[in-house]
């Protein structure tokens, strides 16, 4: 069985498919790809967008309404990507929107990790009734779809940054909670968490000291992978008016501006939609090479 | 068994007055509710009305009976941009929507079971990395955005296809594609669960046998692989809502999907929290079924949920 499977590895090294999978394997092991769309895409712009973006985002100049991009004839260096059809510069308004991008997912991340995490560690740790209620709370959430939730909420407080990022952190929670449970649940009963509570260690700070740091790199994989849905989400919920208000150049936002010049102007919708793709496409990527590498089993077995 | 399925059910009613105390609490801890549930222009009769139907001058508990009680007896209250009760509107709209996602359901959960069943016999070969890189390409991709870049290629540019409403076939093509979309990702889930099977020790055995490959593809391997299509029905229904907002809002579809968008524009809460609650409900019953579904495929998680 042993040779089989040896045999059937070397005879797939050989052929174009073998070398396209070694290709596509040592391009999996190298990060360097995806991080550095990443930076390009996303991070540098998000940071420097003032100092790179040459025009005002907001800013429209009613005379140079659907500019075309430079690489058409009457194309000009001054609009590099052309204007929308209220002139503003649609290079800046995407250097913009990747600002947009990062805030939101960010901050939308972060709440909906803490909560996620906090209420799969009382889930896991205490069990009993806090678990049961917990667990009622996370079938109630996936019983609401997120356009819906965001439905309700824009219905009533109207569209804003605020309640965008509400929805989505009360949209994702939930995955944290299970994986965390899950994990703090293997963790009570072992060993050090005995010795620690013998060596009087209060439950606050088993909980804290003891299992969060153990549970650190599950969150960090999960995270990372979250972005990306997060990002979708929140261009999803823009282009359906329910989530980044006009005039913000969200990516979303500005794909649904493009969508009545797809004929005159297919760039302005077409080219945001770029920029969702391979930020989400190169997170999702990173994400996974995190998950490889972070593994706590592979890191066990590096240790001894 | 019995005692799963009824405690089951107890926790989809639980889920369901979850839901209704969050709509329902939204509106009227936040200021004065008579704010959202009124349209603009709205006189003095309008006023009267929504006051008496929610029992707005009562306490809060009353309010949540009476609201309650509403929603059973199926009112829902009336919408503000159409001449119409949210519930009429939703009746009217829901055969559009209906058929749009039985088609695109139609085809593609047969089209993925097939192509998960396939990369799985092709494994590490072209087939099954094309599958992988497309499906890693999809999860990175919006549906609006893909559906922007059909509209731009075969209506506008090459002009094969209608941009929008509700005609003959041509018109079913683009909404189609886009709405079975998101179900693709199924396939991934047919592949690997028929790659647990092929490499399981009943197929060696059937392989030494002489059994022929088609017969353990197909009799042996994806008949214990058909724990997938349940996972399928609850993957798709909760993308469906979802995606035929979307689909609807872009190819002018006159569907729920559209109506949602509509009514959010004009601001018509009733119509609004109709929608949010029927759709919750849906995904209630869906989660309920396919709960009790897999225990019935899979005896093995029928242990485990009778120990929990």
């Amino acid at each position: 069985m042993a040779i089989d499977a040896e045999l059937r590895q070397e005879n797939l090294a050989n052929s174009p498919v073998g070398k396209l999978r070694t290709f596509y394997k040592k391009l999996s092991e190298l990060p360097v790809v995806w991080v550095s769309i990443l930076l390009v895409v996303l991070v540098i712009p998000a940071i420097f967008a003032p100092i790179i973006a040459p025009h005002d985002p907001y800013e429209g100049d009613i005379a140079n309404r659907l500019d075309v991009p430079v690489w058409y004839e009457g194309g000009s260096w001054d609009h590099i990507l052309g204007t929308d059809r209220q002139g503003r510069d649609l290079l800046s308004r995407l250097i913009y929107g990747s600002r947009i991008a990062m805030f939101v997912s960010m901050t939308a991340l972060l709440v909906s990790a803490s909560i996620g995490t906090t209420l799969g560690l009382l889930s896991g740790w205490y069990g009993g009734w806090i678990d049961h209620v917990i667990q009622r709370l996370v079938d109630i959430k996936s019983s609401i779809p997120a356009i819906l939730l965001a439905l309700i909420f824009v219905s009533i407080f109207g569209p804003s940054i605020f309640i965008a990022i509400s929805i989505i952190a009360i949209f994702l929670w939930n995955r944290y909670t299970r994986l965390i449970r899950a994990e703090t649940l293997s963790l009570r009963n072992q060993d050090f968490i005995a010795r620690a509570r013998v060596n009087g260690a209060s439950t606050p700070r088993i909980i804290l000291k003891h299992i969060l740091p153990n549970v650190g790199n599950t969150l960090i994989v999960l995270a990372t992978l979250e972005v990306g849905t997060v990002i979708i989400l929140e261009s999803t919920l823009s282009f359906l008016g329910v989530g980044i208000p006009r005039p913000i150049p969200a990516w979303g936002v500005m794909v649904s501006d493009g969508r009545n010049y797809l004929a005159v102007a297919w760039w302005i919708a077409i080219l945001p939609g770029v920029g969702i793709f391979l930020t989400v496409l190169s997170l999702n990527l990173f994400g996974d090479w995190l998950r490889d590498h972070l593994d706590p089993k592979l890191r066990q077995v590096r240790r001894s | 068994m019995q005692r799963y399925i009824i405690i089951r059910l107890f926790h989809g009613v639980i889920a369901f007055f979850g839901v209704t105390i969050i709509v329902f609490s939204l509106v009227r801890l936040t200021g004065d509710p008579l704010d959202s549930l009124l349209g603009e222009e709205d006189d003095e009769e309008t006023y009267q009305y929504i006051l008496e139907l929610w029992e707005l001058d009562k306490p809060i508990h009353t309010q949540y009976f009476t609201y309650m009680g509403n929603i059973l007896h199926g009112e829902l209250g009336p919408s503000f941009s159409f001449d119409a009760t949210a519930v009429e509107l939703i009746k009217k709209r829901m055969p559009a929507t209906l058929l749009l996602g039985g088609i695109s359901t139609a085809i593609a959960f047969p089209l993925s079971l097939m192509l998960g069943v396939f990369t799985a016999v092709k494994r590490d070969t072209i087939f099954d990395y094309g599958g992988k890189s497309i499906a890693v390409m999809g999860q990175a991709t919006p549906d609006f955005w893909i559906a922007i870049i059909l509209i731009w290629v075969f209506a506008v540019t090459l002009g094969w296809l209608p941009t929008s409403g509700r005609g003959g076939i041509l018109h079913l093509v683009m909404p189609v594609t886009v709405l079975a979309l998101p179900s693709a990702g199924t396939l991934r889930l047919m592949r690997s669960a028929m790659l647990n099977q092929l490499d399981s020790e009943y197929v060696k055995l059937a392989r030494i046998k002489g059994v022929p490959e088609w017969k353990i593809i197909w009799k042996h391997a994806f008949r214990n692989a058909s724990i997938v299509p349940i996972t399928f029905a609850s993957v798709v229904i909760s993308s469906l809502v979802t995606g035929s907002i979307v689909v609807e809002t872009i190819f002018a579809w006159p569907g729920m999907g559209q109506l949602a968008i509509q009514a959010i524009n004009a601001r018509d809460y009733h119509v609004v929290q109709a929608l949010a609650l029927m759709g919750s409900s849906m995904l209630i019953i869906m989660h309920i079924v396919t709960d009790i579904a897999y225990v019935y495929a899979d005896p093995r998680i029928r242990y485990t949920k009778m120990q929990s």
